[in-house]
């Protein structure tokens, strides 16, 4: 995923705009900067770049590197009693609490001189923290933060030159942005902010030679051969539709500034270049599958602080706070008293949990999918019922439209191919999984949950080359089934486009919790709700 | 009362007990006797235009809704949203309501985008002033979406492969393309504020 971020520099509580970061060059844009925010937030921007000016003012010693002066951070707390500082800070707090009210992304800098700051700036709901000059002038308190905050800390390079520079600009570090970038990944930094000083403000495009650069350097790393998420933003010199291609081709993410504030860039344009490259703002799905015989919760069940650890009510509002998205039960009762025991769960389920949940398991016949809708299922997967009788996706889709329609698909890898079982998977049925899928959405199914038997329970990862090829074919919304075992899998298939994770016993056995499952796969910039 | 009018398929029952946190009275309604009291109407949503509509034309509740769509609070939910429109390409001989103007338009598999739109979703304010504020994601499952002529009754948007209305409001009318009945603070906050409009 592409990010635009559109900067808004504060100073003295107004929208300004300085050129190669020069006090005296200053533009005021606006005097309601919550007014800009809004603007852009209602163009579809995600993240916003905010830079506090009268923070980067203040004028702390420089340290020396041998770190003595550890923890007597007193004298360069810039919270001062400052006017224009305190107009600054108020309307910092406003964007916040407004960005965060609407979801969506914030990273601040400017100033931030201590692990206080960055945490406070945390605290109060801000993603990502930037911090320039402190890297260098109390690596000491820097190593502090990133230890806290690793995946939220933007290390903000200033490059003049090919060399780095602090302190507004002001001060030469004598390191190359190679030596640096370098160092700072070793040290466990995932996120930089690199802006090329001459370019920045004066709208004469971005130097994508530097990050070209900057990027093949990453290539060869440690730090991405082992698997880490990287993230370079690009800065300084966007003036262009173009421009902001041509920083995305190389780097994964720019800043927009001034072109926007100038004109240069309209607010239609910037809407349009959101679409292009965000698509779509849906968010991957987290869900919890339940197995549910005669009403109770059956396997793999532990939680630790439920008695009745098996009622699907209990289960479904427990993982309703905890942050799934979706609820997948399946029905795996025989008889007919157990299926109503389980109708009469779900219909209970329905009446206490306000998100949407898929129900399973023996459906055949219209009379099956009407049932479960009735009781307030959202959806309804249908199995081995439609293998034997495809026409049953038709009427379910013709009845309740295909989006309620979920095909649930038990595949089983056989050379170059898959095969699909019946029976939960115990049966082959000689019908390969592409074919058979193929047919079911001209029938009518809207979505696909496909399990991979040979993953199944293995806590190894989903079967990602099915999967791609699944996505490369299929339009519809697909979930994916069958081997997750930790946070890395869900993200490996949300990379590849799968919409949804389903997994049953890592979360039952709170192995993984949902909460910090979304955080982690946030800060691999995962779309998530959180 | 609130009445949710029962278009034919499916799932009443969890916008039924949703709405009733926050009211006492809300009632399942398929005939025209027992619409005419009510003081707030929702038209919920699974299932195809069409089959909406002449649902609405064999119960003989269409003209009703229709002239009580005109004063009392309506909230339309999912397709219930879309047939407050007045056509739309899923069922083309079909006449909605036309108590908003506009059509309702096939989703397009655009930019790689898949289709249904099924899922949560960010939603994305498009006044300065949102009547419903603190709005964040949304539970969407769809694949026809709402396109009015005056654009200004966009409250909230959507993105998916293209921009999409989320919520529309016009005078009495609340729509949402999404469930509020399972968007949990998001549908909260849309059930409340219905609610509080029907109070008034």
């Amino acid at each position: 995923m592409k990010k635009i971020l559109v900067a808004i520099d504060l100073m003295n509580g107004e929208v300004v705009r300085l050129s190669q970061g020069e006090f005296s060059n200053k533009t005021v844009y606006s005097k309601t900067p919550l007014d800009v925010m809004k603007k852009f937030v209602s163009e579809g921007v995600e993240w916003f770049h905010i830079v506090n000016l009268d923070g980067t003012q203040a004028e702390p010693k420089i340290q020396p590197n041998n770190g003595t002066n550890n923890g007597t951070k007193t004298g360069t707390n810039n919270e001062t009693d400052d006017d224009s500082r305190s107009a600054n800070l108020t309307v910092i707090r406003q964007l916040i609490k407004y960005g965060k009210s609407v979801g969506v992304s914030i990273q601040i800098g400017g100033g931030v001189r201590n692990y206080t700051q960055v945490k406070k700036y945390l605290e109060i709901g801000v993603d990502r923290v930037v911090i320039g000059t402190l890297v260098f002038s109390d690596p000491t308190e820097f190593k502090k933060i990133l230890s806290a905050y690793s995946t939220q800390v933007v290390v903000a390079l200033d490059v003049l030159d090919g060399i780095v520079r602090v302190h507004g600009w002001t001060k030469s570090t004598e390191t190359s942005i190679e030596t640096a970038i370098s160092d700072l990944l070793s040290l466990g930094v995932s996120n930089f902010l690199v802006t090329d000083i001459k370019k920045d403000g004066m709208l004469s495009g971005i130097n994508t030679e530097l990050y070209r650069k900057i990027q093949s350097l990453l290539d060869s790393s440690e730090s991405k051969k082992s698997g880490n998420h990287i993230e370079i933003i690009a800065s300084g010199g966007v003036n262009s539709l173009d421009s902001i291609k041509s920083a995305l081709e190389v780097c994964g993410s720019v800043v927009v500034g001034r072109s926007l504030y100038e004109g240069t860039i309209n607010q239609a344009q910037l809407g349009n270049i959101i679409l292009a490259y965000n698509k779509s703002y849906l968010t991957k799905r987290i869900i919890p599958c339940l197995d549910v015989k005669n009403g109770k919760v059956v396997k793999g069940v532990n939680f630790l602080n439920l008695k009745d650890i098996g009622d699907p009510v209990e289960m479904a509002m427990y993982y309703n706070e905890k942050g799934a998205d979706e609820l997948v039960f399946l029905d795996i009762t025989a008889t007919v008293e157990g299926r109503k025991a389980t109708l009469s769960k779900i219909r209970e389920v329905a009446e206490t949990v306000f998100i949407p949940f898929t129900v399973g398991g023996g459906v055949k016949t219209l009379a099956d999918i009407q049932d479960i809708i009735n009781a307030g299922a959202e959806k309804v997967a249908i199995n081995s019922g439609a293998i034997s009788n495809p026409e049953v996706l038709t009427q379910g889709a013709h009845k309740f439209g295909s989006q309620c329609i979920v095909l649930a698909v038990d595949v089983k890898q056989k050379g170059d191919t898959w095969e699909v079982y019946s029976q939960a998977g115990t049966q082959p049925t000689g019908l390969d999984a592409f074919r058979w899928i193929e047919k079911a959405i001209s029938k009518g199914a809207g979505e696909i949950l496909v399990t991979s038997i040979d993953r199944d329970g293995t806590k190894q990862g989903f079967d990602l080359q099915l999967l791609s090829e699944l996505r490369a074919r299929f339009k519809v919304p697909i979930i994916a089934s069958g081997g997750a075992g930790q946070v890395e899998h869900f993200a490996e298939i949300f990379d590849i486009g799968i919409d949804a994770g389903l997994a049953a016993s890592i979360f039952h056995e709170r192995e993984i919790e949902i909460h910090t499952l979304k955080r982690l796969l946030k800060s691999r910039n995962v779309r998530v709700r959180i | 009362m609130i009445a949710i009018v029962n278009t034919g398929s499916g799932n009443l029952r969890s916008v039924q007990k949703a709405l009733e946190l926050f009211y006492p009275e809300i009632k399942i309604i398929d005939t025209p006797k027992s619409i005419s009291s009510a003081d707030g109407m929702v038209l919920p949503g699974v299932g195809s235009f069409g089959d909406a509509v002449d649902t609405l034309n064999e119960i003989d509740l269409f003209e009703e809704v229709k002239e009580l769509g005109k004063s009392i609070p309506v909230l339309g939910i999912c397709l219930g949203m879309q047939i407050l429109f007045e056509r739309s390409e899923e069922s083309p001989d079909a006449t909605g309501l036309g108590l908003l103007r506009g059509e309702v338009l096939k989703l397009h598999p655009l930019n790689d985008t898949n289709v249904p739109h099924t899922g949560w979703n960010r939603l994305i304010p498009q006044q300065k002033e949102q009547k419903i504020e603190n709005l964040k994601y949304a539970y969407f499952n769809h694949s026809y979406y709402c396109h009015p002529e005056d654009e200004n009754v966009i409250d909230y948007s959507v993105i998916h492969g293209g921009k999409y209305p989320a919520i529309i409001q016009k005078r009495n009318i609340l729509a949402t393309q999404f469930h509020p009945e399972k968007s949990r603070e998001s549908g909260e906050q849309v059930l409340k504020y219905f609610v509080r409009s029907v109070r008034q």
